[in-house]
């Protein structure tokens, strides 16, 4: 599942670091999200949505036929 | 904090059971088998104790190890983990049921037919109860 989190981030002038303690999750959740390595629970995915003032629609983009867990 | 309170006690309480194993294998009431448990059950105890007492001093020390805990990818590699070391243990239980009987050590071979038999009782049963949890 890809997402803009990186983007956002940038945006905000957030760190890796900074986004992880807002969101109370370590820096290598983050690193792996942004890589699309992970995909994070609803809760998460929620967080991070508000963390940016937008909805979960707008920061992850859901490809038809992805599975469950992890994107690679 | 009154968990961590409770994990304190409980930790002292392992600390003090594995010193007595400890004295009493040294008075040799026991054998050296409970002697090697104690050492265990005191050393882990005693990190474990050391740990909770940084995490009740040190207030950064408290969330680093509140995140890492909690950090809810670590939770589900953690998951990962355990599901992969099940499924490789029955695979490689299975080839030594096999193996022992090739190289005629029967008894063995039944001990770990017995025990891939439990394993996969036990996912069952936790997998019908899941079922009707969620």
């Amino acid at each position: 599942m890809e997402n803009t989190i990186a983007q956002l981030r940038q945006e905000y002038g957030l760190t890796q670091q900074m986004l992880a303690e807002r969101l109370c999750v370590s820096r290598q959740t983050i690193i792996s999200l942004e890589s699309g390595r992970y995909n994070p629970s609803i809760r998460l995915a929620w967080q991070i949505a508000r963390q940016f003032g937008l909805t979960i629609e707008d920061v992850f983009v859901f490809e038809e036929g992805e599975t469950n867990g992890t994107s690679k | 904090m009154e968990q961590v309170n409770k994990r304190m006690v409980w930790y002292i309480v392992t600390a003090i059971v594995g010193a007595a194993l400890l004295l009493l294998t040294g008075l040799s009431k026991l054998d050296s088998f409970w002697s090697g448990m104690g050492a265990a059950l005191v050393a882990v105890s005693v990190v474990r104790i050391l740990q909770i007492a940084r995490y009740k001093r040190n207030e950064d020390y408290a969330s680093e190890l509140h995140v890492k805990n909690h950090d809810e990818r670590n939770l589900w590699l953690s998951l990962k983990a355990r599901s992969n070391a099940f499924y490789y243990s029955i695979i490689l239980e299975a080839i030594g049921v096999i193996v022992f009987r090739i190289v005629q050590q029967p008894d063995l071979s039944v001990l770990l037919g017995y025990l891939v038999c439990i394993q996969l009782v036990i996912y069952w049963v936790d997998w019908l109860v899941l079922k009707k949890k969620y």
